[in-house]
Formats: structure tokens, C-alpha cells, sequence
């Protein structure tokens, strides 16, 4: 599967985070401090212009004293009495309905979605967690953002303020409320969409009896090899042994068993159709043709700059260095998987595919194994089970975990490519050790969790912003949130002047003038007014990029629907960040509903 | 008004809304099927079936693709941009199975859009396949794109472009791509391309893309489809090549004798029939390829026509124009060599006052002989008008290659042709699976005097065609053959067997025989042939030649001269077998 | 009565402003105010002369431009002041999808209120406001007495020493009016301060003690109901059973004095006396009333001379 960003464990996600870049902890406290910073900025220039100097500067210090004090004074009691009435307003308000939308897609989707292709259950799995993701995102917007506008509207919040309840727990109150009435449509969606996808892609054959022939080894019948009737699109080819049970061979990722059952062949659904592989990754690193280190190898022109190539019948490499083997293991194999992506400057033998070769090596000592050659299958998942029992050049024996594993665990795997003008291309996700499988069921789960936290942060900031706005102006805003959320990447790029193209201003003299973005514009006044006018924009868009939720790598259906596990620091690192958003737009909606005027 | 009871002002307003609706239903009502009454509908239905309007008159009508066309709530283009740029974004990614997805939430909500199915059929055909490594995955891909465009033609049934795309792709990308050979043997395999029950030698792809490019031109032909901005020459070619590249195809495989006789049998009838079809050329006239040559009699007769009116005119006007050159002028048509720019100019100068055209000669006669004026402007008039023809059918015959194929057809059916074909295969095969090296020497020397006999009949092919090409791989083959014998042609026993020279000559690109040829030459005496020198059609023909015909002394010597040193003028040499001997050794085109 | 304050304004202010700063409303112009502890204080005035302002700024559901209200002595925006107040607004601001029950359930537990004493003071609550019947049944479908009623409870669910109550009686029935008011006199009997706004004249009167009258936002007019009210130079005489001749006496006793008699005559009966003993009588007895009952129910009044 594709990882373009790798998952770091927890503890150093959270404080150090990735090299080069800060933790999520000292971010988090850097964008609240910078936030609370600004908040005051404005608050004292608005309280300054409405009251006068002094009498601004002393509500504003007022505000903020009084205000934190008030913080402390949550009491549960209250914001669980709140939050009742948010799911009791919730269900009035039919949400129900968006369930009945729900089953009305599923039913649709039929349509679109058909078993004919090569990875049926991709398919399946990735449109049924997306439709989930954006339903209730969509739900968590409504919800969330016409509530608190429309008791303002009807009033019902006086009769609540003039209670003792305080604007954090009316705040934290309804974000709690929406949530669970999420969080129930979700378990709801979750098991239908789990209960659609494997009924789809449920299926079995009949052994096609005609195709069966005699497997005889040394004069004995051993057993019969056949192959199934076509459903679905594929076949499979079937091994059975003398009393004819057996399996139909691996095929579009899956297999089935097959029994005899008096005369005829039953043959089981599908087994491994839905997978949660379990990856060790390595750092990856490079030699080029000459022998040298590098950290990435040559670009041979994709525009996709993920992978990296190596020249066949060089001394160009490509190197992953494991951590966290046990030297002392016991087990006979190691499990290895490698993705080569082919590139070819010329045909060679059309049909043949190029080979490469593995080789292991001790990263200390420097012993190596013999080269193993492989041929490379373009794209796909190719799996090894390398024993330990093997050869140096020079034939002598060695043993993978004594000679090869270093005492604190590491083990390189050294991957080249033996035909010249060809190449192979690796990302650092392409090499892995194969744990033991998850269960699909578990990651399933762990990915409707990560739709869940995207729900949270959208339900905490139309809560948010509700308390400031009307309904429309709520939804909409919340709803551009959630849409530059999905283009948060692109919208830092803009921000910081990586985006060919400049700033929003200059964008649109672009629009106007039909400038290729290529193309710097011809120096003068006005374009220098331009992009001194972006330069504020760009800051001010900057800003706004470091508050928003990353919706896209928040997103874990990739590794659903590629059959990778959801590893658990992912799992912990989206709930942290779920944690994060609710705090800090709790404290915010506190400020915001504190200084509004109820009755205005 | 207001006096009239309400319940009498309620009756006429009822009694007019049916007055009103009968005219509504005769116009509106959809046509019926089924039942046993069939209806054609109302006359605005009746219109629509008549100009095609109807979206029934498209192709089929899907209730899918309608109702996300609805759901989409008007917001289509946006919802047809962002999958364009999720394809686009799929296909950077290497996400394959995405992307086709995608194109098929696209196709559902843009069917009526030909662009979308052209461009991502290609897309899937020609881009995706190459990413993949195996080949059979490739043709997984291509068949995707194959099958994308036949659904496309499902939603609009008579667009001559998809039609004409299926046919190249099933031609052209199956039958010519680097993995033709595995291609062709999986779309022959592939049971979901064919209907169940055509025979195994109707499924060569060839043969497929044939009938698809027959149901475009037929749509064009009988439901008066447009071309769009297609060039006819080419679109009405299409079937007749895919005949002949699959009669080409089939003895490369192994198959001979009758059957293959019969292909190129079809093909040249098809090819025949092709050039006597009327197809708009640029000019807005309508031409036939075949009627060169009738097009060419009438300019003569024309020419012969108003050469009457005044004998000798042309010399006379020739001796004068020649009397005209001013010295340097007659200089520089004398110089031989390499020549300065100015000297090219004013040489070309010197060519054009030289040159009398049929114009030139019916002006003098109006001029010397007023009453013939009017005669004169019309013949010249019609010459014109036939020098255009002559030349769009020239040029398209270029185009399409006419002449070349049709000569090609022809000399395939040759039982020399045959033979040669069959004996050069199986050489090789003797050769390389049979090990007897000997054996094959033998077939590919009958193979090529059947080869000889065979060009010999049609001396109008050059050397550097197709054809000449084509058994350059077996002159190759034979060579190969040779070396491992360690013979070779440079031996004079065997080069002055050989009776193809000059096809080597023409088409050695890599120079693999050029000492071996050098040694012939040699020892024939004879200089090396300029490459370029001749093409089978010329533009310029139609015109210069007839006046260059007959050699008048001084200027003859000069012009045959200038003729061989440029060769782009060219056509004495090969019209005037009395200039040169090269006619003697190679049967070159005349 | 006592001297604690309860309640005060100095110099309260509130002037509407629109978007871009300038002056729109001069809502309330410097109002000081004091409220002492069990007293009932009205608020009179017309429409728009700032009496609504000023109770919400009391509350904190608005601030004021100038001035402070203290509440307790605690300025207006301290969320916990209202732990000992309530609140009944004009119309129903309740959330009309919850029923009774569940209504004062709810603010009760906005009260911190512990579960046992919440389902005591809800059951208590909605037996005294009369609405055992409807408790079922959502706020939707309530008539306005009833709305009223719940507002009501849902202001007293926290026994608040300081009720504040906006328009009480506008819009209700004799009925209903009479039992607003004699709720207020009860809570006025259990020691609670209770400050309301009105422009019912009649009705301020019956149950105020202290009135501030407001103008435009200027205060008026303020001090105790019956001084206020108090004609100074007529002496009022009632008297039961008084012959003619009796009636003559005091006439020339006053005539003796220098005195001016303005009336000597039969008094009337409020009309809502009327009304209520009818009511009253109807629930009791219901079918065609007995005409004179009205006669013998106004016994009091000797004969018109």
C-alpha cells in the first residue's frame, strides 16, 4: 500500500515528532497560545472601540480572569443534563432520517459497483468507508450547526443562562450530545457496511469436473488438479488430494476450500478476501551505480516523485534496515514482502518478466547471504519466506537470526535489479517483514474509529462557531472548514508559496490576464502592490492552515481497502488529535459564548 | 365580466383547458411499443425520430445513468470536473483499479459527451497498459479500453469516430504493438470480445477491426452521419487496410496457399472498391482515386486539342524562349556541381522561362489569332480544372499510399508471390526448429527467384516499398544463415545468383550488406543508385512531363542532364529509356 | 422588610448601538435602583420605556454600556449569582419538545440538584402549579395559562430568594391573574423578594409594595405604593348598616367641621370579584344560575340612597 507518510510510535509522535518537524504536544501549545494570544488582541481592540480605552481594557481583563475561574467550575451533572437535551433535540429533529439516506446509497450502489474487477473487495470496501466518512460529516455539520443558532433565534437560551450553567458546559454539553448521537449512527452504519461488502463479495464455484485430471507421482495417484467454473469474472485452479479435498488455488487475492461431499465437490465461500496484513517497516536508503550512499535513488520521470529507481546490472541498490528483530528467535522462516515497481527503457523479451535479486546482511558485521533472484511481479505484493538455514557466497552455511541479526536487532535487506537499461522502483512502504495478520474485523472497526474522530472535530467546530453565528452562516463556514480540511495540503502550499501560481490575489489577476501559472508576471507597480497584498494573505492563510484538521491523512480507509492493519499508534495519535480539537474549541466556544450579549 | 356567475365563469374555464389539452396530447404523446399496437407517438416524437433528436435516436437509454444525472441536482459540471481530476489524480498514483472506477461513475454521468469515451478509452488502451509489466496484464488494460468504447457506442450507436476508433484500436494497438504476437493470440483466446458463436478463424483481430471500421463507413454511407473533421481518404481506407494487414498478418503466421490467396483477393477488391468510391477532397471537388490515369488521358487530349488549333506552336516558342536566356542565365543552367544560392535563383529563373505551359500557348494563340480566343480560353480552362483534379487525386493517392497497396493486392495473389512466402517461412522454420541449415539455404534461394519472378511481373513497384522491406527480414534471415555456414554473399557464385540486388540496394538501412554489395557492383560495373532518386508518384508529373517528352537538341542534352543531376525534377531517366541504362538492371518503376 | 439590599443598580445605562458604532436606542439612561429583601417592587411603565432592559441587564443576558447592577453583591455577568434567583420571561422560552417533567427535571439538574431532592421539588412544583394533569404531555401543546404555569415552576425549582418576574399577569385570564397574584403575596409571605415589570396597572397595585415608574429610560417616579397612591386631603368612611338618619348626622357633622362631603353612597364591588364568585359558584353548582345570587352575594351595600 501506498504510505506516504510513515506512522511514527506514539510517544514520539507526541513529543518529538517527525525529524525536522515538532511534536503534536509542543504544536498543540504553541497554536493555543497563539490563538489565546490573537483572541485577546481582538477582544481588548473590540471592547477599546465599543466602550473606551480604560473601561475596555478592564472588561477584557474581567473576561479573562473571570472566565478561567469559570472553567474550573464545570460540573458534570450539568453538562450531562445538556447533553440529554441535545440528543433529545436531535432526534426530534429526525436524524434518523439520515440512516434511511444511508440504506438508500447501499441499495444504489449496486448500480455502480460490480465484482468484475481484480480487487473486487478494494473496491467495495473503499466506496462503503468513503460514503460512510461523508455522511457523517455531513451529519456532524447539520447537527451540530443549526443548534445552538436556533435557541438563540427561539430564545429557550435565556431560560438557560439565567440559570447557574456555565458557557463552557452549554459548549461541551452539546458537543458530548452530538456525539453520541453520531457515534450510534455510526455503529449502525459501520455493521450494515460491514454486512454489505461481505455479502457482495460472497461467492462460491462449482468445481468444474470436466477440467479434473490425475496428479500421479511415481505411478500413484496423488491426487487431481482442475479448475472451477467462472463466476465473478475469475476462475481458480483447483488442487485436491486422493479423497478429493482440497483447495482452489489463490486467485484475485482469495481462496476457497473444497470438500467431497458423496459426489459432488462443496466448495466454501471466499477465504482471505478481506485482509489486515501486519507490516515491520525498514528505513530505506539507496546506492547509486557507482557505489555511492544516497538517500533516495533517480527519478525516471514520473511526475509522482513517491518511488524512486535503481539501474538494473549496477551496483545501484536499494537497502531497507530492520529494527526490532530478535536475534534469539526460534522461528524457521522469515516472512518478507516486496513491491517492485518495474520501469523498462526498452521491451526486452516481451512476456518475460525482469528478475532481481535479495540479499540479507548483518549491519555490523557485514556478512551476507547469497543472492536469492526473484522475478519481479509489477505492482503486486510479491511474499518470501526466506528460511533461516542459508548460504554465503561462498557457500558456507550461515544462519539468518545468529549471523545476520545484530545482538540489538537490525537486519539489512539488500534488493537490485540484474538487467541493464531496466529499473526498479521502491518506496520505503514497498519492503516489509510480515507479522502475523490482524483480524480484519478488528481493523474495520479501528477504521470506522478514525470516521468517528473526523465526526467529533466537524460536530466540535460547528458547535463552535454556532455560538458566534446564525444557523446558514454556522453550516457554511463549518462546511468550508471541512472542504479546506480535505485540501489542507494544498491550501499550506498556497499559503507558504509552493504552489506555482502565488497568492489568492495574484491567482486572480492570473484568472483574468489567462497567465499560464508557469509564467512570472512582468515586474511593475501593480504587481508588486499585488503580491505585497498576497504576502498578507499568504500570512493570514498560513494561520488558518496550522488550525485545520488534516481530514485527508486523517482518513484511514486506505489501509482497509489495501488489507493493512490499522497499526494502534495510528489509533491513539487520531484520538489525541480528537482530544486536542474538543479541548481547544471547548475553551474557544467558552470565550465566545461568554462574551456575547444573550438578549441582543 | 364580473356579472357572469361564478360557477358559469368555472365551467369556461374548464371547457377551454380540454379544448387546449387536445392539441397538447396530438403534439406530446411518446411513442408506444409493445402490446399489439404499436404507436408512433405524437408529431412532435414523430419530428424528433425524423432529424434524430430524440435521445432514444442516441443509443440506450439507462435508467442509472439518468438518475445520477438527477441526483447531481444541476451540479454535473462540477461533479464531471472533480472525477476528471480524481482520474487524473488515480493515474499519477498507479492507482488502476480506482481510475477505471472512476471512468465509469464518468461515462454513467457524461454519455452523451463522445470526447470523454475517446480520450479515456485511449487513456486506458495506450497510457495504462504500458505501466504494467506483464503482458498479459497489458492486454487486460487494452481489452478495459476496448470494451470502455463499446460501451460508449451502446449510448450513442451511430458515432462514426467510436466506431473508428474501435476499429484501430482493435486493429493498430492489438495487431501492431511490440506484444502483437501475444495480443493477437489472447483476443483470438478471449471469449468475452467475440459473440459465442463465431468460428476461431474469424477471431483474428484484424478481421474484428474490419467489420467495425465497415459498420462506421456504412453509418456514414446510410444513415448520413458526418465525418466530423475527418479526412475521407483515410476514414474510407480503414477496412480495406485492416483486409490487407490481415491477409499481411496471417503469412506471417504460417498460413498460405488458398487461404491466403483468397485474403489478399478480398483485398484487392476491397481496395479496388475503395478507389472507385467519390470522396471530398479539400477543394471541395469530388474525387475517385481510381481515375488517375482517365483524368490524365482527357489532360492529353485536351493538350493534343489545342496543339491543333496551332502545329509547331510550342517549338517555336521553345526555340524563342531559349533565344531569350540572357548569358548568365544559360551559364547557370550549364553549371554542373554544387551551386551558390544566386546561382540557384537565377537558374530557376532560367528553368521557369524555358518552361511553356498549356496557358502560355493558348494566350499566344488568342493573341496571334483573336478569333480563336474564346475556343482557346475554354480548353485552357478545362485544363485547369483537370490539372486540379490530377492533382488532388494525386495527392491523395499519396496519402493513402493507392497505387502502391493496389499493385501490393495484385502481386500477392501471384502464385510466385505465394510460393515465395511459403517457401521463406518454412526456411526459417527448417532452419531454427529442424536444424538443417543446408535444407533452408536451398528454400531461400527458390524463395527468392519466386520473389524475382513475382516483382518482375509488376515492374511499376519500386524497390524501397513495403514489399521491399518485407523481404529485406528474409534477405536478413538468409544472411544469418549464410554466416553460420560461413558463406557469404560477397561469394561471386552465389552474389550473381542472387537475383535480389537491387531490393538491398533499397533497403539495407543498417548497411549489414554493404560490403557485399559494394563487391557486386563492382563487379557489375556499376555505380550505386542514389536512394531518394525516384518516387512512384510525383505531382510535378502531371504537369512538366508531357512538354519534356521530346528532346529538342541543344536544350535536350541540357535538360536530361539537369534531370539525372537533380532528380527531384526527375522522369526522363525513367521515361526516356533511351537516356540511361539503369532500366537495363533494375526493373524500376516507369 | 428588611434593609438588606438585595438588588441595585448605579447608574445603569444601556444604549443600542448599530453595526458601525453610532447611536441607535437610548435604551436606559443612568437608573439607580434599590430593592430590599422582602418586598415585592414593581416596575411600571409604558411600552419601550426600558423596563424589560433593565431586568435583563439585572440578569447578565445584556450589558450595560455605563453602570453596574449588583446582585447579592455580586455584579450582574457572575454566572452564580442565579443559583439564587428566578427567572419568568415574558413568553415561554422553553424547549417545546420536552414535557413537564422533563422540563423542570432538566433545570433542575442545571441546578446541580441531586436526584432525590430534584424529583421531590418537580413533583412538588407541578402540584402547586396545578399542572399534575398535563405532565405528560409536551410544552407544545400547552394553552398559555398552562405555559405560564411551567415558566413559573421552572423559575421557583431552585426556591430562589430573589424572583424576577417580567409581564406576569399580561395576557391571562381573571382567573389566572388572580392566582399570579396571590402566588406573589405568597412568596412575598415567605420572605422572598420579588421584583416584576408590568403595565397593568390595577395589578401592580394589588400586589406592590414599592414601585419605580419608568419613562423613556428615566426613572419617574419611585417610592412605597400606598404613599404614593395615598390621597392626602380626603378621609374615606366605610360604613355597614347606617340608617338615613345616621347618614344625615355625619353629613352635618362634616358640614359643622368646615369639611367638603365629595360622596356619600353604596360602593361597588371590584368587577373581578364579581367574576370569580361566578366562576367560583359555576364549578360548584354547574347549571342555569339562580338569579338572585348575585343580589344576595353583594350584601354589603345598604340601599342607594
Amino acid at each position: 500500500m501506498v504510505l506516504e507518510r510513515q506512522v511514527l510510535p506514539y510517544f514520539t509522535w507526541l513529543i518529538q515528532g517527525e525529524p525536522g518537524g515538532l511534536g503534536a504536544l509542543p504544536r498543540f501549545l504553541l497554536v493555543m497560545f497563539g490563538v489565546g494570544l490573537a483572541a485577546l488582541l481582538i477582544g481588548f481592540l473590540v471592547a477599546a472601540l465599543r466602550y473606551g480605552f480604560s473601561r475596555g481594557g478592564d472588561l477584557t481583563y474581567r473576561t479573562v480572569y473571570g472566565g478561567f475561574f469559570e472553567l474550573l467550575q464545570t460540573k458534570w451533572r450539568r453538562v450531562w443534563a445538556l447533553a440529554v437535551l441535545a440528543i433529545k433535540e436531535a432526534r426530534r429533529r429526525r436524524v434518523l432520517v439520515a440512516l434511511g439516506v444511508y440504506f438508500v446509497i447501499l441499495l444504489f450502489a449496486q448500480w455502480f459497483l460490480s465484482t468484475d474487477y481484480p480487487e473486487p473487495a478494494r473496491l467495495y470496501l473503499s466506496f462503503v468507508l468513503t460514503a460512510t466518512t461523508y455522511l457523517m460529516l455531513g451529519i456532524g455539520l447539520v447537527l451540530s450547526a443549526f443548534s445552538l443558532p436556533s435557541d438563540f433565534k427561539t430564545k429557550t437560551i435565556y431560560t438557560v443562562v439565567t440559570k447557574p450553567v456555565r458557557a463552557g458546559e452549554i459548549v461541551i454539553g452539546r458537543i458530548l450530545g452530538f456525539t453520541i448521537v453520531g457515534t450510534v449512527l455510526l455503529a449502525i452504519m459501520g455493521l450494515a457496511s460491514y454486512v454489505f461488502v461481505v455479502r457482495s463479495l460472497d461467492h462460491t464455484h462449482r468445481v468444474d469436473a470436466e477440467t479434473l485430471t490425475n496428479v500421479m507421482i511415481g505411478g500413484k495417484l496423488q491426487g487431481y488438479d482442475g479448475s472451477t467454473d467462472k463466476v465473478m469474472s475469475h476462475r481458480h485452479s483447483v488442487e485436491l488430494d486422493a479423497e478429493g479435498n482440497g483447495l482452489a488455488v489463490l486467485d484475485r487475492g482469495h481462496t476457497h476450500n473444497i470438500d467431497r461431499v458423496g459426489e459432488d465437490y462443496k466448495v466454501s465461500g471466499p477465504i482471505g478476501l478481506m485482509k489486515a496484513r501486519v507490516p515491520k517497516y525498514g528505513k530505506l536508503t539507496f546506492i547509486d551505480r557507482n557505489g555511492a550512499k544516497k538517500d533516495s535513488g533517480i527519478s525516471v520521470g514520473f511526475e509522482w516523485k513517491y518511488r524512486s529507481f535503481i539501474d538494473g546490472n549496477t551496483q545501484a541498490a536499494a537497502i531497507w534496515q530492520f529494527d526490532g528483530l530478535d536475534h534469539d528467535s526460534d522461528d524457521e522462516f522469515l516472512n518478507l514482502a516486496l513491491i517492485v515497481r518495474v520501469f523498462r527503457t526498452h521491451k526486452g523479451v516481451v512476456g518475460r518478466p525482469l528478475t532481481g535479486t535479495i540479499q540479507l546482511r548483518n549491519p555490523e558485521t557485514g556478512v551476507v547471504s547469497a543472492e536469492r533472484s526473484f522475478s519481479a511481479r509489477d505492482q503486486q505484493i510479491d511474499e518470501f519466506e526466506i528460511p533461516r538455514a542459508l548460504t554465503d557466497p561462498k557457500e558456507e552455511p550461515i544462519d539468518l537470526f545468529e549471523d545476520l541479526v545484530t545482538k540489538d536487532g537490525r537486519l539489512d535487506v539488500i534488493v537490485q535489479c540484474l538487467e541493464g537499461g531496466q529499473y526498479f522502483g521502491f518506496a520505503q512502504a514497498d519492503c516489509y517483514i510480515r507479522l502475523p495478520e490482524g483480524d480484519p474485523r478488528t481493523n474495520f472497526f479501528k477504521v470506522n474509529l478514525s470516521i468517528w474522530v473526523q465526526m467529533v472535530i466537524v460536530i466540535a467546530i460547528g458547535v463552535t462557531v454556532s455560538t458566534l453565528v446564525s444557523g446558514p452562516v454556522a453550516m457554511l463556514f463549518t462546511a468550508s472548514f471541512i472542504l479546506l480540511g480535505f485540501f489542507r495540503q494544498f491550501f499550506l502550499d498556497v499559503a507558504t508559496g509552493q504552489e506555482y501560481g502565488g497568492g489568492p490575489l495574484e491567482s486572480l489577476v492570473r484568472l483574468v490576464t489567462q497567465k499560464n501559472v508557469m509564467v512570472e508576471l512582468d515586474p511593475g507597480v501593480g504587481v508588486s502592490i499585488v503580491k505585497a497584498i498576497d504576502d498578507v494573505f499568504q500570512g493570514f492563510m498560513w494561520c488558518v492552515g496550522q488550525l485545520l484538521p488534516d481530514f485527508r491523512s486523517l482518513s484511514a480507509v486506505a489501509f482497509a481497502a489495501d488489507g493493512y492493519n490499522v497499526p494502534w499508534d495510528r489509533v491513539w495519535q487520531d484520538l489525541t488529535l480528537c482530544g486536542a480539537y474538543v479541548v481547544g474549541l471547548s475553551i474557544l466556544g467558552f470565550f465566545l459564548l461568554r462574551t456575547r450579549e444573550v438578549a441582543r | 365580466m364580473n356579472s357572469i356567475n361564478p360557477l358559469y365563469r368555472k365551467i369556461i374555464y374548464l371547457v377551454g383547458i380540454v379544448v387546449l389539452l387536445l392539441p397538447l396530447f396530438y403534439l406530446g404523446q411518446p411513442a408506444t411499443r409493445g402490446g399489439n399496437k404499436e404507436s408512433q407517438g405524437g408529431k412532435l416524437e414523430q419530428l424528433r425520430k425524423e432529424y434524430g433528436l430524440g435521445q432514444a435516436e442516441l443509443g440506450d437509454i439507462d435508467p442509472a445513468s439518468e438518475a445520477i444525472r438527477l441526483a447531481t441536482l444541476g451540479a454535473r459540471g462540477i461533479a464531471t470536473t472533480l472525477l476528471w481530476s480524481k482520474v487524473n489524480n488515480d493515474k499519477m498514483t498507479e492507482d488502476w483499479t480506482s481510475m477505471e472506477a472512476t471512468l465509469k461513475q464518468l461515462a454513467k454521468l457524461q454519455p452523451y459527451f463522445i470526447a470523454v469515451w475517446r480520450y479515456q478509452a485511449w487513456n486506458l488502451s495506450y497510457n495504462v497498459s504500458v505501466e504494467l509489466d506483464d503482458v498479459k496484464d497489458r492486454f487486460f488494460y487494452v481489452k478495459e479500453g476496448v470494451k470502455y468504447l463499446q460501451q460508449g457506442i451502446q449510448y450513442n450507436r451511430d458515432n462514426p469516430s467510436l466506431l473508428a476508433d474501435l476499429g484501430w484500436f482493435i486493429g493498430n494497438k492489438i495487431g501492431r504493438a511490440d506484444e502483437k504476437e501475444f495480443y493477437r493470440r489472447l483476443f483470438r483466446a478471449d471469449d468475452e470480445l467475440h459473440k459465442p458463436d463465431t468460428r476461431p478463424e474469424q477471431r483474428d483481430n484484424w478481421l474484428v477491426s474490419k467489420d467495425w471500421y465497415q459498420q462506421a463507413m456504412s453509418v456514414v454511407d446510410d444513415k448520413k452521419k458526418s465525418l466530423g473533421g475527418k479526412n475521407p481518404t483515410t476514414f474510407f481506407s480503414n477496412a480495406a487496410k485492416s483486409q490487407i494487414n490481415y491477409a499481411d498478418a496471417i503469412e506471417n503466421e504460417g498460413t498460405f496457399g488458398e487461404r491466403a490467396r483468397q485474403a489478399w483477393s478480398t483485398a484487392s477488391r476491397m481496395w479496388r472498391q475503395y478507389g472507385t468510391r467519390e470522396m471530398m477532397s479539400s477543394f471541395g471537388v469530388l474525387i475517385r482515386l481510381e481515375d488517375a490515369q482517365l483524368w490524365a488521358d482527357r489532360l492529353q487530349e485536351l493538350i493534343d486539342e489545342l496543339d491543333a488549333l496551332d502545329p509547331g506552336l510550342r517549338d517555336r516558342m521553345a526555340t524563342e524562349a531559349r533565344e531569350s536566356l540572357t548569358p548568365e542565365e544559360k551559364k547557370a543552367l550549364e553549371a554542373t556541381g554544387d551551386l551558390s544560392d544566386d546561382m540557384y535563383a537565377v537558374r530557376s529563373e532560367a528553368e521557369e522561362k524555358l518552361t511553356i505551359t498549356p496557358q502560355d500557348i493558348a494566350a499566344r494563340i488568342a493573341q496571334d489569332n483573336p478569333s480563336l480566343a474564346k475556343q482557346v480560353r475554354r480548353i485552357a480552362n478545362q485544363i485547369d480544372d483537370v490539372n486540379k483534379r490530377i492533382r488532388m487525386i494525386a495527392s491523395n493517392s499519396g496519402v493513402a499510399n493507392y497505387d502502391y497497396w493496389r499493385t501490393r493486392c495484385d502481386l500477392e495473389q501471384t502464385p510466385e508471390a505465394l510460393k515465395a512466402h511459403e517457401l521463406c517461412y518454412d526456411a526459417n522454420r527448417v532452419w531454427k526448429d529442424e536444424g538443417e541449415p543446408e535444407r533452408a539455404r536451398e528454400m531461400y534461394e527458390e524463395g527468392f527467384r519466386d520473389w524475382a519472378a513475382a516483382l518482375d511481373k509488376f515492374p511499376e513497384l519500386p524497390p524501397d516499398s513495403p514489399t521491399g522491406s518485407d523481404i529485406m527480414v528474409f534477405i536478413e534471415q538468409y544472411g544469418d544463415l549464410l554466416n553460420q555456414l560461413d558463406l557469404s554473399l560477397s561469394d561471386e557464385e552465389l552474389a550473381s545468383a542472387f537475383p535480389l540486388w537491387d531490393i538491398v540496394e533499397a533497403n539495407d538501412m543498417e548497411n549489414r550488406f554493404a560490403a557485399e554489395l559494394r563487391a557486386h557492383l563492382e563487379r557489375t560495373n556499376r555505380a550505386p543508385q542514389d536512394r531518394d532518386a525516384e518516387s512512384l508518384i510525383n505531382p510535378g508529373d502531371a504537369l512538366i512531363d508531357r512538354y519534356d517528352e521530346e528532346p529538342t537538341p541543344p536544350a535536350a542534352e541540357e535538360s536530361a542532364e539537369e534531370a539525372t543531376d537533380e532528380g527531384a525534377a526527375d522522369e526522363p531517366a525513367a521515361e526516356e529509356p533511351a537516356a540511361g541504362e539503369p532500366s537495363a538492371n533494375e526493373p524500376t518503376a516507369e | 422588610m428588611s434593609d438588606e439590599v438585595v438588588l441595585q443598580t448605579r447608574a445603569l445605562s444601556k444604549v443600542y448601538r448599530d453595526f458601525w458604532g453610532r447611536q441607535k436606542v437610548r435604551a436606559l439612561k443612568a437608573l439607580d435602583l434599590e430593592v430590599r429583601r422582602g418586598e415585592v417592587f414593581g416596575l411600571l411603565g409604558p411600552n419601550g420605556s426600558g423596563k424589560t432592559t433593565t431586568m435583563k441587564l439585572v440578569l447578565g443576558l445584556l450589558f450595560p454600556t455605563e453602570g453596574e447592577a449588583v446582585v447579592f453583591g455580586r455584579p450582574a455577568s457572575d454566572v452564580s449569582k442565579n443559583e439564587r434567583i428566578g427567572y419568568l420571561p415574558e413568553e415561554s422560552y422553553l424547549y417545546r419538545f420536552l414535557n413537564a417533567e422533563e422540563t423542570l427535571d432538566f433545570y433542575g439538574r442545571l441546578f446541580d440538584m441531586p436526584a432525590s431532592t430534584r424529583a421531590e421539588r418537580v413533583d412538588a412544583l407541578i402540584k402547586q402549579v396545578g399542572l399534575d394533569k398535563a405532565r405528560k404531555r409536551p410544552l407544545q401543546e400547552y394553552s398559555k395559562g398552562m405555559t405560564r404555569r411551567i415558566g413559573l415552576a421552572q423559575a421557583l425549582i431552585n426556591d430562589p430568594e430573589l424572583i424576577l418576574l417580567d409581564e406576569p399577569t399580561s395576557g391571562l385570564d381573571p382567573i389566572g391573574t388572580r392566582e399570579m397574584k396571590d402566588m406573589i403575596i405568597k412568596l412575598k409571605e415567605q420572605g422572598k423578594t420579588v421584583v416584576m415589570c408590568s403595565h397593568l396597572l390595577a395589578d401592580v397595585q394589588d400586589v406592590c409594595d414599592r414601585i419605580a415608574i419608568l419613562h423613556q429610560g428615566e426613572l419617574k417616579e419611585l417610592g412605597r405604593v400606598d404613599e404614593l397612591l395615598t390621597v392626602a386631603d380626603v378621609t374615606q368612611v366605610k360604613g355597614r348598616n347606617l340608617t338615613p338618619e345616621c347618614q344625615n348626622e355625619i353629613r352635618e357633622v362634616i358640614a359643622r367641621h368646615h369639611g367638603e362631603l365629595l360622596s356619600m353612597d353604596n360602593p361597588t364591588t371590584t368587577l373581578e370579584e364579581l367574576f370569580l364568585d361566578i366562576v367560583r359558584d359555576s364549578e360548584a353548582r354547574p347549571g342555569r344560575r339562580a338569579a338572585s345570587v348575585a343580589a344576595a352575594n353583594a350584601s354589603d351595600s345598604p340601599p342607594s340612597s
